[in-house]
């Protein structure tokens, strides 16, 4: 623009300066019309084809040209609807940098924090204590509790039954492990594990956390109740008896667990309990054996070695799963139901 | 940013996600498509539930499975079917996710406050989730991906079983500057306009519009 003083008064008229603002850009169709100005030209020719004038009444006029072209467009784009208004600040509102959130930067704080592979572990375990709530707790302790009459031996001559305590804690210590694991882990079927393993833990620290819990009560209460059941009947040895209940509610809880990676947990358990069974009978009725001799070595050696056999075996499944486990955990690749 | 980076999903022998390419930004993004599209597996995928058969997904340019607690510590899930455990309070679900989520406690209880304010569920904090209807179960699982305030957002059919009042409360909660939402859902009409962007998928294949 060589006029100087004329161009700056035109682009206090216009706003704007024209030399930019007729700037074609590459690929500009200068031919084409602009929707709604049929005048849109200046001396005969598609604006922007020409130089800008320097003679300050022809910079002039070209203002006026140009602001009838801005009328014409104006006329012709209508006003945009409300929901066109909406879509521009929603993405204009998404490019916004994000404020400083306290919300955002006290998470981001607590998560820079690197704790202890002790500290991270319990974190993750820790949580899941709330999954297992009041009717697991109370059922455990009573099924433990329904057999304590059993240390009288007058009770159980009076029901008619050769039973010790002893042998009843190891009768039931396989049911307590299967119903505490198919019901910590029930979310695979009801399709929170699929909530769980979108948050900030791994699969096995899951799988250990749930295992965990269900272990550790169990112990707890068929520890206590082994004590009690040393002291009181003379035949019952302590550590026969722990060995007796304490392998089964591991493989018991293995399977169950492995299982549940194929089928729902419910058949898993239901499985599981009913070839504990049969492997029991196997090795008392089926030698007539009273079901009482469950705590005699004679039964507990080979149902130790059976266990042993159950848990490679369990580990065995899991450990072929483990590419998958996130799927299958999150219930979504069991038999009857693939994604 | 959340890329999908040719994801092929294959099940069974069928092809339920074909190289699909995409980039999701910040705001909202409605994924649409007739049932059996592969909407839900698209979303699982983005989420890290099933692994691509082929191509990957990334977050900021890297693969979520090389950072997927990271990852998972910034993502809300909501899945297709209100999953809850039923004999558990709205309260005690919430808490027992924030604590999964690794929220501090503290922080956790208020933004549960919040969440449930926003979402008109305070009266029924202290309500067994057997004993909610079925769009306020959905809310809960709502609230529960928000709970992290989370960067990535994904929601398969969020807006299912919710009355308008609750369709534009969710809606409101899913914008926030930064963060990338994908909203599934196969009821069009119930979304209002405000998204930046319409993802369509198909047989598998998926048709970005603007």
């Amino acid at each position: 623009m060589g006029n100087r003083p004329d161009a700056d008064r035109l682009i206090r008229v216009l706003g704007f300066d024209p030399a930019e603002a007729l700037d074609p850009g590459p690929g500009t169709d200068l031919a084409a019309p602009v929707p709604g100005s049929a005048e849109h030209t200046w001396a005969g020719e598609p604006v922007g084809s020409v130089p800008v004038p320097e003679d300050g009444d022809e910079l002039a006029a070209l203002a006026e040209a140009l602001q009838a072209a801005a009328r014409a467009q104006d006329a012709a784009w209508p006003d945009p609807d409300p929901a066109e208004t909406r879509r521009l600040v929603a993405a204009l509102t998404a490019l916004v940098p994000a404020p400083e959130c306290p919300f955002a930067a006290e998470l981001e704080r607590t998560w820079a924090r690197q704790p202890g592979w002790l500290a991270r572990t319990l974190a993750a375990v820790q949580p899941q204590v709330r999954l297992l709530e009041r009717p697991f707790w109370l059922a455990s302790a009573a099924l433990v509790a329904a057999g304590m009459p059993l240390l009288s031996p007058d009770v159980a001559a009076s029901l008619g039954l050769d039973l010790t305590y002893g042998a009843f804690l190891l009768l039931v210590a396989p049911i307590l492990a299967t119903l505490g694991v198919a019901h910590a882990f029930r979310g695979i079927s009801t399709g929170m594990a699929e909530v769980e393993l979108t948050c900030a833990l791994t699969p096995a620290q899951l799988v250990l956390g749930r295992l965990f819990w269900v272990a550790a009560y169990d112990t707890l209460l068929l520890g206590g109740a082994s004590l009690l059941s040393a002291a009181l009947e003379p035949s019952v040895m302590l550590g026969w008896l722990v060995l007796g209940w304490l392998l089964p509610i591991l493989v018991l809880a293995v399977t169950v667990l492995s299982l549940s990676l194929y089928v729902p947990p419910w058949v898993g358990g239901s499985a599981a309990l009913a070839l504990w069974l049969l492997i029991l009978t196997q090795l008392t009725l089926a030698r007539d054996l009273p079901i009482a001799a469950v705590t005699d070595p004679v039964v507990l050696l080979p149902l130790s070695a059976f266990c042993a056999g159950g848990l490679i075996l369990a580990a065995g499944l899991i450990a072929r799963t483990w590419p998958r486990l996130t799927t299958r955990l999150a219930g979504l690749d069991t038999w009857g139901r693939r994604f | 940013m959340l890329e999908l980076a040719d994801v092929t999903v294959r099940l069974g022998g069928v092809t339920v996600l074909d190289s699909v390419r995409g980039r999701l930004g910040p705001g909202v993004t409605l994924l649409t498509g007739p049932s059996g599209a592969g909407k839900t597996t698209l979303l699982r995928t983005l989420a890290g539930l099933i692994p691509p058969s082929a191509g990957e997904v990334r977050w900021w340019g890297q693969s979520i499975t090389a950072q997927l607690k990271a990852y998972h510590r910034r993502l809300g899930y909501l899945p297709q079917r209100p999953a809850t455990y039923p004999e558990m309070t709205v309260s005690g679900f919430l808490n027992y996710l924030s604590a999964l989520k690794a929220l501090p406690p503290a922080l956790a209880a208020r933004r549960r406050d919040e969440l449930l304010e926003a979402l008109g569920l305070s009266a029924r904090a202290h309500s067994a989730l057997r004993e909610l209807s079925e769009g306020q179960r959905r809310l809960v699982g709502i609230a529960q991906a928000l709970l992290g305030d989370p960067e990535v957002l994904l929601l398969d059919e969020p807006l299912e079983s919710l009355d308008g009042d609750s369709r534009a409360r969710v809606l409101q909660l899913c914008h926030r500057p930064g963060r990338v939402t994908l909203l599934a859902t196969h009821r069009l009409e119930l979304v209002p306009p405000g998204l930046v962007a319409h993802w369509s998928l198909d047989a598998g294949r998926l048709a970005v519009e603007s």
